[in-house]
C-alpha cells in the first residue's frame, strides 16, 4: 500500500485498519528520518561538501567575469 | 521577492543564489530532506555503470554533494515542473554526477564516453520510490507544522509520530481525552488537504 495515495482519500473514515496502521508508520518514518538527518554526521559531513563545491563554482564564476589584468 | 506557500515549492524554485541566510538554509534543508533517496540512487547509478561493483561511502557522499550542489547552483533553472517529476529531475542530476566521478575515478574504463553520450541511470526501484516517499511525507508533516496552531501540532507530533498514547497526552496537558482526538482528527484532515496540493500531486503520481 501506497502510504501517499492512502494519504490522498477524502476521507480517514475510507481507510481500513491496516490502512491506519501503514499510514501512520510511514508518517513516523518519514518524521524520525528527518529528525535524524539534522544531526547526523554523514549529512554534515555532505554538507561541508556542498558548500565547498558552491564556494568553488562561486569563484569560478567570479574568475570567469573579472576583468583580464593587463 | 513571493514565495509558494508550501515547503516544497520553496525548496523546488529557490532560484537565486545569493549566500542569504535564507538561501544557506534552503540548500542545507533541502539536503537533509532528499540525502537519503540521493544516497540510494547514487548507490544504484554506480552499481549500474560498473557491472555490479558497489561504491565506497566516500564516492557515494560526493556525488549526492555534487548533486545538491549542482542542483542549487545551476540545474533548478533548468528544472521545468511541468515536463516532469522532481524527483525525475533530480536521478538525472545525480546519474551524471556518479558518472563524473567515475570518469575522474576510472579512467580508463570510460574512456571514450563524451559528455553528450551520458549513460542512462538505471530503472528506478522500489527501493528507491519508498525513499522519495518519505522525503515528500517530511515536507508535508514540515508543511503541517507551519500551518496548524503550536498545540495542535505538538499533540499531532507526540501521538501520531512518536506514538505517546492519547491517554498520557490528555493528563499530562491535562485536557480531556476527546479534545486528543479533536486536534488529532483537525491534524490530520489538514495533511491530507496539504497532500491534495499541486505540486505533491504531480510528484505522488506514479
Amino acid at each position: 500500500m501506497d502510504p501517499l495515495s492512502l494519504l490522498r482519500r477524502e476521507t480517514s473514515g475510507d481507510l481500513t485498519p491496516e490502512e491506519e496502521a501503514t499510514l501512520a508508520s510511514a508518517l513516523s518514518a518519514a518524521y524520525h528520518m528527518d529528525e535524524a538527518a539534522a544531526t547526523s554526521r554523514d549529512v554534515q559531513r555532505i554538507a561541508e561538501k556542498v558548500r565547498a563545491c558552491l564556494n568553488g563554482l562561486s569563484e569560478a564564476v567570479n574568475d570567469s567575469s573579472a576583468p583580464d589584468s593587463p | 521577492m513571493n514565495f509558494p506557500s508550501t515547503s516544497f515549492s520553496l525548496l523546488s524554485k529557490l532560484k537565486q543564489q545569493d549566500d542569504s541566510p535564507l538561501w544557506q538554509a534552503s540548500w542545507k534543508r533541502f539536503l537533509e530532506l532528499y540525502h537519503e533517496p540521493l544516497t540510494v540512487v547514487a548507490r544504484s547509478c554506480y552499481r549500474h555503470h560498473t557491472g555490479g561493483q558497489e561504491p565506497s561511502p566516500g564516492f557515494v557522499e560526493d556525488a549526492v554533494a555534487d548533486a545538491i550542489a549542482d542542483f542549487f547552483s545551476r540545474s533548478q533553472h533548468r528544472y521545468d515542473g511541468s515536463k516532469g517529476r522532481l524527483r525525475s529531475y533530480l536521478r538525472m542530476i545525480t546519474n551524471a554526477r556518479v558518472v563524473d566521478l567515475l570518469r575522474k575515478e576510472r579512467p580508463i574504463d570510460h574512456r571514450g564516453l563524451e559528455e553528450a553520450n551520458l549513460p542512462e541511470a538505471p530503472e528506478e526501484s522500489d527501493y528507491e520510490r519508498s525513499a522519495f516517499q518519505r522525503s515528500l511525507l517530511a515536507l508535508l508533516i514540515e508543511d503541517l507544522r507551519g500551518q496548524i496552531p503550536m498545540r495542535q501540532f505538538e499533540i499531532f507530533e507526540r501521538v501520531k509520530l512518536k506514538h505517546e498514547s492519547p491517554e498520557y497526552i490528555a493528563e499530562d496537558l491535562a485536557i480531556s481525552r476527546a479534545m486528543v482526538d479533536r486536534y488529532i482528527y483537525k491534524a490530520m484532515t489538514k495533511l491530507r488537504g496539504l497532500a491534495q496540493q499541486p505540486d505533491y500531486q504531480h510528484e505522488m503520481e506514479d
